[in-house]
């Protein structure tokens, strides 16, 4: 019980916006695919 | 190699072993020793996570991967920040939340201790025999080219690895990463300006991606959906991302780095670190090998790139000769045309096809001479131009560069081997003791014995024709399990120990079934899918069992 408690109050001094983190992530693996698939593309044609 | 480089080189490693070791001396208990006490910050937590993934094979191998087949393979990374993230979310807090030492410790409180024998079993097999690999592979290739000993170069890297990782234990393997790390970007940013320098003046950075995207090194999307192709656009998103999943989540070399976060915050920073930088990284290092590929259009390169005393030997023969003089003749005629002011593309395409055809031809005359000759000889392109092309000094910081990557990957591997067999082992079943420490005593005798092992393994590695293969898919053969088992352990609830464990057995038996078919070419299975399978069946296999215990004990 203790550890769920340090932990509950781990997260909750934690103010980061993890879902931020998450979906800028995911958005700047998005944009590297792009930037990638143009490249190819632009030797390929 | 100059006294300069050698200075260079000698200093950079002593100081690393030195800082290491002077700055983590004061371990006092298990604790601190196999988790640092907690007191990394998110910059050291993911310089060090991407340290342990990068071998020295990483940067020997893949910019020769570039100069071969282009930049296709930074699509086997694309899965990797989806796996950061799914980490952070789900693996993080529980690991966290029980204060775990080892990823295999959770399982036993989830299911049982069977269940967390075997993963911790399976991880033992394949680091173990890849903690000797990653001390071999770049020996090889650095004893081939500089005429170094071999023995030697294996006993140096191991031999260091062993003082700063048996001294300070984890908080030394971090620390030291961090700095391993900024040697590795600079020598590579270095060595990336100089390949640039070493163009014709009328050939800048724009030339240069012009000319290998005309031959073909720009192509780095492949979206067709072909399970024999090992990298394409899917099979670095879904295979990759289990494959990343297993490795990063479950595989002890990378949980004990993040686990030894001062905070919950820090480990999850350092997750995301990695999850941003390491594409570029990857595409840096690839790049730098497909601009190498450009300078090789200017500057003659050898028709084969592991050039040891006895195949300069065997070089020599007439018939060798003539087919090497045929591919510089090609050569000078592509040269003349890429410098022309119109330059055809078909034709330059069809000279590089040619020059390809006649490497291809010598390196076939080669096998026939001698049987032990090694046709794949990408491994050995980028130290060749790094040996030609750079100036004294900047060549000793490169291999540096080399000894670096193949240390922290091996300082990462033996402290994680050393945490899971004290912690998984030797205290579950042999010995709890109270006494600090003794325990602590144990944990350094255990990383002095991998250590050992691993040096022995690099030592006898040659005598053993497909090992590093064999390796490189290795951690594929047995991950797939592994992660198909923490999955059912994280979303499965009703699930127990007794079905976990019978599915992981029958999930290991199936990838093993599915790599011997594909070796004995009755089925065509690019290695990554054995992960994506071994999960996959291990939690179907999970799922049926446990219905068929609860209906038994129903009719009973």
């Amino acid at each position: 019980m203790q550890e769920t408690k340090d932990n509950k109050e781990i997260e909750q001094k934690d103010k980061t916006n993890w879902q931020a983190w998450y979906w800028g992530l995911m958005i700047f693996l998005g944009v590297q695919i792009a930037i990638y698939y143009f490249i190819t593309n632009l030797y390929t044609a | 190699m100059s006294l300069i480089d050698w200075s260079v080189l000698l200093f950079t490693l002593f100081a690393i072993v030195a800082y290491g070791s002077w700055k983590t001396r004061k371990n006092k208990n298990l604790e601190s020793y196999l988790k640092g006490n907690n007191s990394e910050n998110w910059a050291t937590i993911g310089l060090s996570i991407m340290a342990t993934q990068a071998s020295a094979i990483t940067f020997l191998s893949t910019p020769g991967q570039a100069y071969e087949s282009g930049m296709g393979f930074v699509q086997f990374y694309f899965g990797l920040p989806l796996a950061m993230i799914l980490i952070s979310v789900f693996f993080l807090p529980i690991y966290y939340k029980l204060k775990v030492y080892t990823a295999y410790q959770y399982l036993e409180q989830r299911f049982d201790v069977r269940v967390r024998a075997f993963t911790a079993f399976l991880f033992l097999i394949s680091r173990g025999l890849a903690a000797g690999i990653t001390i071999y592979a770049p020996a090889i290739i650095l004893s081939t080219l500089l005429n170094w000993n071999l023995q030697i170069t294996c006993l140096l890297i191991g031999g260091l690895v062993i003082i700063y990782t048996v001294s300070g234990g984890s908080r030394a393997v971090s620390l030291t990463q961090k700095w391993q790390m900024t040697i590795i970007m600079g020598g590579m940013f270095a060595a990336f300006f100089y390949v640039l320098d070493s163009f014709p003046e009328t050939i800048g950075l724009s030339e240069g991606i012009d000319i290998a995207g005309k031959l073909g090194k720009m192509k780095i999307i492949d979206t067709t959906f072909d399970l024999k192709e090992k990298y394409t656009l899917w099979s670095g998103l879904i295979a990759g991302l289990f494959l990343f999943l297993s490795y990063f989540g479950t595989d002890q070399s990378q949980v004990q780095r993040y686990l030894g976060g001062k905070t919950l915050k820090a480990s999850r920073m350092g997750l995301m670190f990695n999850g941003i930088l390491k594409i570029p990284m990857q595409f840096f290092i690839l790049f730098i090998g497909a601009m190498v590929f450009v300078s090789f259009q200017f500057n003659k390169p050898p028709i084969i790139f592991n050039t040891s005393a006895t195949n300069i030997e065997i070089q020599k023969q007439n018939n060798l000769i003539l087919l090497e003089n045929e591919y510089n003749a090609v050569f000078e005629e592509k040269r003349t045309a890429l410098l022309a002011a119109n330059s055809d593309t078909k034709n330059i395409q069809f000279l590089q096809e040619q020059q390809d055809s006649l490497r291809k031809s010598y390196k076939a005359e080669m096998s026939k001479i001698d049987s032990n000759y090694e046709e794949k000889d990408s491994d050995y392109i980028f130290l060749t131009f790094v040996l030609n092309f750079l100036p004294h000094g900047l060549i000793g910081l490169l291999l540096a560069v080399i000894f670096s990557a193949a240390m922290s990957s091996t300082a990462g591997e033996l402290n994680a081997l050393a945490s899971t067999t004290t912690i998984d082992f030797y205290k579950k079943f042999y010995k709890d003791s109270k006494d600090e420490k003794k325990d602590l005593m144990v944990g350094k005798i255990l990383t002095v014995a991998w250590g050992i092992l691993a040096i022995i393994i690099a030592l006898t590695a040659g005598l053993f024709e497909n090992l590093i293969q064999l390796v490189n898919i290795l951690g594929s053969l047995f991950y797939g399990t592994i992660l198909g088992v923490f999955l059912l352990a994280f979303f499965f609830k009703w699930i127990n120990g007794t079905a976990a464990f019978a599915a992981g057995i029958f999930g290991q038996i199936i990838v093993l079934s599915c790599h011997f078919l594909s070796v004995y070419g009755y089925i065509e299975l690019g290695y990554l899918l054995y992960n994506l399978i071994g999960s996959l069946t291990v939690i179907s296999a999970g799922v049926i069992i446990q219905i068929i215990i609860n209906s038994n004990k129903k009719t009973t």
